[in-house]
């Protein structure tokens, strides 16, 4: 049996949540903590991933990627290279589809700290990056990991997105649930199921994860 | 002398972290997922001698043996104990409580008083408190500001705030309810005669002029109840009216009573003066303002 889609799908993921784990966290803390002008219009903007379908996020990830895409035509003049349908393109995708999730229980869960305990660490001499680091992070742990898990694993199943920019290739970018679609249509049904039963696995760890981190104190 | 201290010497808006202000948070905000050790360290820069401080501190709150347990774990005593530890182990150049005694039973306040003075003794600090109680600010304190709307109203020892505030408000504050406006009548050696609704003796009182409108009060405990049957001895000559009384308040130790008549007064006596007089709702009662605990304020 090909593994392939597997390994890759797994690879994927977990990069996406690497960067979804700093650049979420960040954004949410932003969210929670700070008032400014355009606060409302990050939040909406960082939330726009999760309500519109993942092709027209993968369709705007193109306009801004492609090769005579917004940011893709700079990096293509410049290296000659683009994006478009590598495995990197994949990560890019499933990174913008699952941050929203991260942000909203990342933001939920600062909020939820109590922000004298941060002004306690200020009166004690501690710079705003040593109070995240110190006390507001490891009293939003839960939900953050929390978030975290849930991002893992709608990466992992991340399809819309990433067949729009990563394309279909096998072996190449050819996650899992694009795997499932190729091997369903062409017949393939035993590899299809294979995939299937992994991913409800996956998806069923992960609801059992969630719930018994939001349930221990 | 606070305020010099934290405005002239260094430029206003520095950012908190690098105030050097001790502060203790009304709720105490200590670190729940931190240990009473973690939480008292938290502050300290660098890990040198370290043991040796905290072991001062612990000292010093005699909170020995809570080293490893959690905020949770901590009676509102402790906790509080915990969170001035914390706040001075750096060594802050002055301490600010914000109604420290707001949320304690008694018996904790009073453990409370007796550790901020330990500290005052040890650590050698201005301690700025911060309170809605005259009794909390009269028992602790060197200096006295009362602030209102934002500016200060009054600065004065204890003393000079108890028995001589400057404005209507201030009197209010420290229980001088009983408020009445007068015009200097006449000005004698050592007394003025004030016209209320009746004729008033009052102390002599520097820079009044006759026919200059002022306000006067007294302390409803400076109000003497004195017998119809018994001759006025001397002390109670002065400043004699009477009145019906229409409300009498138990407070425990004193009674609180309310007449209407000449003036309407607000009178607090000790309960065997209370008893020995046979008071009741509805009697009229003769009474005494002492002349020597009227006091003026020109405003």
């Amino acid at each position: 049996m090909d593994y392939s889609p597997l390994v890759l799908s797994l690879w994927v993921s977990a990069l996406a949540t690497s960067i979804i784990a700093v650049l979420g966290t960040l954004i949410a803390y932003v969210l929670a903590r700070k008032r400014f002008f355009g606060r409302a219009m990050l939040d909406a903007f960082t939330t726009l991933p999760m309500i519109l379908p993942p092709t027209v996020t993968g369709y705007y990830l193109i306009i801004l990627l492609g090769k005579n895409g917004i940011i893709g035509n700079y990096i293509y003049k410049l290296t000659g290279w683009s994006v478009m349908f590598t495995w990197q393109a994949a990560v890019i995708a499933s990174t913008v589809v699952a941050i929203p999730i991260m942000i909203k229980s990342a933001k939920a869960a600062i909020e939820s700290v109590d922000i004298e305990y941060e002004k306690a660490a200020f009166t004690l001499g501690k710079s705003e990056t040593q109070t995240f680091f110190l006390v507001t992070l490891p009293l939003a742990k839960k939900g953050l990991i929390a978030g975290l898990v849930l991002s893992f694993a709608r990466a992992l199943g991340e399809f819309g997105a990433t067949i729009m920019v990563a394309g279909n290739i096998p072996e190449k970018t050819s996650t899992m649930p694009l795997a499932i679609y190729s091997a369903f249509q062409s017949g393939e049904d035993q590899f299809a199921t294979t995939l299937v039963i992994i991913l409800t696995a996956v998806s069923i760890a992960v609801i059992y994860i969630t719930t018994r981190i939001s349930r221990t104190d | 002398m606070v305020i010099h201290i934290l405005i002239l010497k260094k430029k206003i808006n520095i950012s908190p972290q690098k105030r050097n202000v001790g502060y203790l948070f009304q709720n105490y905000a200590l670190f729940p997922h931190l240990t009473v050790e973690e939480n008292i360290i938290f502050g300290l820069h660098s890990r040198n001698n370290t043991k040796e401080k905290m072991e001062e501190m612990l000292d010093i709150f005699e909170i020995h043996g809570l080293e490893k347990r959690y905020p949770s774990q901590l009676s509102g005593g402790q906790r509080q104990r915990i969170a001035l530890a914390r706040a001075l182990i750096t060594r802050p150049k002055i301490l600010l409580l914000d109604e420290p005694f707001s949320s304690l039973d008694y018996v904790v306040r009073m453990r409370l008083r007796r550790d901020l003075r330990k500290i005052r003794e040890i650590i050698k600090i201005p301690i700025l408190l911060i309170t809605h109680n005259p009794v909390e600010a009269y028992t602790m304190a060197d200096t006295i500001i009362v602030y209102r709307h934002g500016g200060i109203e009054q600065t004065g020892t204890p003393k000079e705030i108890f028995s001589k505030p400057i404005s209507k408000n201030v009197a209010k504050l420290v229980g001088m309810n009983n408020i009445f406006k007068g015009t200097v009548l006449e000005i004698r050696t050592d007394e003025v005669v004030i016209q209320s609704q009746e004729k008033i003796i009052a102390p002599g009182t520097e820079g009044l002029e006759i026919g200059e409108e002022v306000t006067w009060c007294i302390r409803p405990d400076q109000v003497m109840v004195v017998r119809e049957d018994r001759p006025l001895g001397k002390a109670v000559a002065e400043n004699v009216f009477s009145g019906k009384i229409t409300e009498i308040i138990s407070k425990g130790a004193t009674y609180l009573l309310f007449i209407d008549g000449d003036f309407n007064l607000e009178i607090e006596m000790p309960s065997h003066a209370f008893e020995r007089l046979e008071i009741e709702q509805g009697k009229t009662i003769r009474v005494s303002l002492k002349k020597a605990a009227i006091h003026i304020i020109k405003e």
